[in-house]
């Protein structure tokens, strides 16, 4: 018995490090945050005023702009990215698929590129006289150039297509690393009894890997809901605040606005909201039972 | 049949290739061309590429910026390597009761989307770097914050893909 708890306490020993550091740098500040959203002032001089700023969140257009552009960005984006990603997987899972290796690096080579260069990239490709709009023009698919940026609704696309480009390649690895744990056999048995190859997508793919979709829809959902870096890199929030995000809200609400560290905390708790409902549909839909 | 499959998936394939990889070739080609061309979308390598080299150095402290970045690199690998595989071990070879249910706990900051926690963390290093001033604020938020998120994802997708092998 004796050495039973000291076994147990030499493994405590071993999670201390990570215990007391998320604690620290995860658990501490959301606590934190939560304190901040009862404040207000300017900068450090902060001082509370109760529920001041709550009721401040429900009459606020930019959020609620800065709302609408983010659930747009997730609800075309997020399904578009995982079923390009597992249709890629599945392609390129085929042993019989010549330059296989090739092909796998250049899809996943985006995922390797920093958040604000290939934002500034898109930014130029996608610019009045840039190249996606001469080859538009060379293919004579349009007549005149598209404002592609300055348009609220060309400036979302633009938004959209950067990050499909960014993250695909990313999860599509998730999804050929669990491919290659379905027993090939099971296939095999399907071929047999005459299943073609969508039927085998749908029947044996898709429910071998629902647990790997569920986590790529959770990191996914979560990320977009925080994106920042395309939209200050590629449109600035503009025109107007036609695509700015939350995120790029919370960090103009603190550090280019007058710094409201009060209200900003309130707005950053929209998003963990957010976060909480949506993770808890998609374990719903997806119906885990863990 | 058979072949026109074949031959449309490899279609698809290459022209998923090239999306992909242009803004690659775009962005090396841009390296030697003026400014002027590149926002005028020139395909064409140039002749600009050791004068927009010394421009770079010139206008911008490079030497700084790489040296910060390898520092926080170097410093958030390591702590990766060691906090991780810390904890992963201290979870998996000592499994409790307690323990399960602290990995639990532990997985839920997962959830904590980083904007909400940004202005704390802020203030958190802004008061840590005026008690030990030495310590760099952007030292402290590398080496500290970064490190944690991997310790989950792999744990996370060992745990799932333990589920797949299940059903």
């Amino acid at each position: 018995m004796k050495q039973l708890t000291n076994k147990n306490s030499i493994g405590w020993l071993f999670v201390l490090i990570s215990v007391a550091a998320i604690t620290l740098f995860y658990f501490y500040p959301m606590f934190d945050a939560l304190l901040l959203s009862f404040q207000s002032g300017m900068g450090a001089n902060l001082e509370y005023i109760g529920l001041a700023n709550w009721s401040r969140l429900l009459n606020d257009p930019t959020l609620r702009q800065a709302l609408i552009n983010t659930m747009t960005y997730l609800i075309v984006q997020v399904p578009l990215m995982i079923v390009l990603a597992l249709f890629f997987s599945v392609i390129l899972n085929d042993p019989d698929l010549k330059f296989r290796g090739f092909f796998r690096t250049a899809i996943f080579l985006p995922a390797v590129t920093s958040l604000v260069a290939y934002s500034v990239i898109f930014k130029y490709m996608f610019s009045v006289d840039g190249i996606v709009n001469q080859l538009l023009m060379n293919l004579n698919m349009i007549s005149e150039p598209i404002a592609f940026i300055s348009d609220p609704v060309w400036a979302k696309v633009v938004i959209i297509l950067a990050i499909t480009w960014r993250w695909t390649g990313y999860n599509m690895i998730f999804y050929l690393s669990a491919l290659q744990n379905i027993d090939r056999s099971i296939y095999e048995a399907a071929r047999i009894d005459g299943a073609n190859s969508f039927q085998q997508f749908i029947h044996i793919t898709i429910p071998m890997l629902k647990p790997i979709i569920l986590f790529t829809t959770i990191t996914s959902t979560i990320g977009t809901l925080q994106l920042f870096d395309e939209v200050v890199n590629i449109t600035g929030g503009g025109p107007g605040i036609q695509t700015i995000s939350i995120s790029q809200y919370i960090y103009d609400l603190s550090f280019k606005y007058t710094p409201n560290f009060g209200y900003a905390a309130t707005v950053s708790y929209v998003i963990v909201i957010l976060v909480v409902i949506l993770s808890i549909i998609q374990f719903k839909v997806a119906g885990e039972k863990e | 049949m058979k072949k026109l499959k074949k031959t449309l998936i490899y279609l698809f394939l290459s022209v998923a290739t090239i999306i992909s990889i242009y803004p690659f070739f775009w962005m090396i080609v841009s390296m030697t061309n003026r400014s002027v061309d590149v926002t005028q979308g020139r395909q064409l390598p140039g002749t600009y590429l050791f004068e927009n080299l010394r421009k770079l150095f010139d206008q911008v402290d490079m030497v700084t910026a790489l040296t910060n970045s390898a520092i926080i690199a170097i410093l958030s690998t390591f702590f990766t390597l060691f906090i991780a595989s810390l904890a992963g071990y201290g979870f998996q070879m000592y499994r409790s009761r307690g323990k399960d249910i602290v990995f639990n706990i532990l997985l839920l900051s997962m959830m904590i989307p980083f904007a909400s926690i940004m202005i704390p963390l802020y203030r958190l290093f802004g008061r840590i770097s005026q008690t030990a001033p030495i310590i760099g604020i952007d030292t402290l938020a590398a080496a500290s914050y970064r490190p944690l998120r991997p310790l989950f994802s792999s744990s996370s997708l060992d745990k799932t893909r333990r589920c797949s092998r299940k059903t």
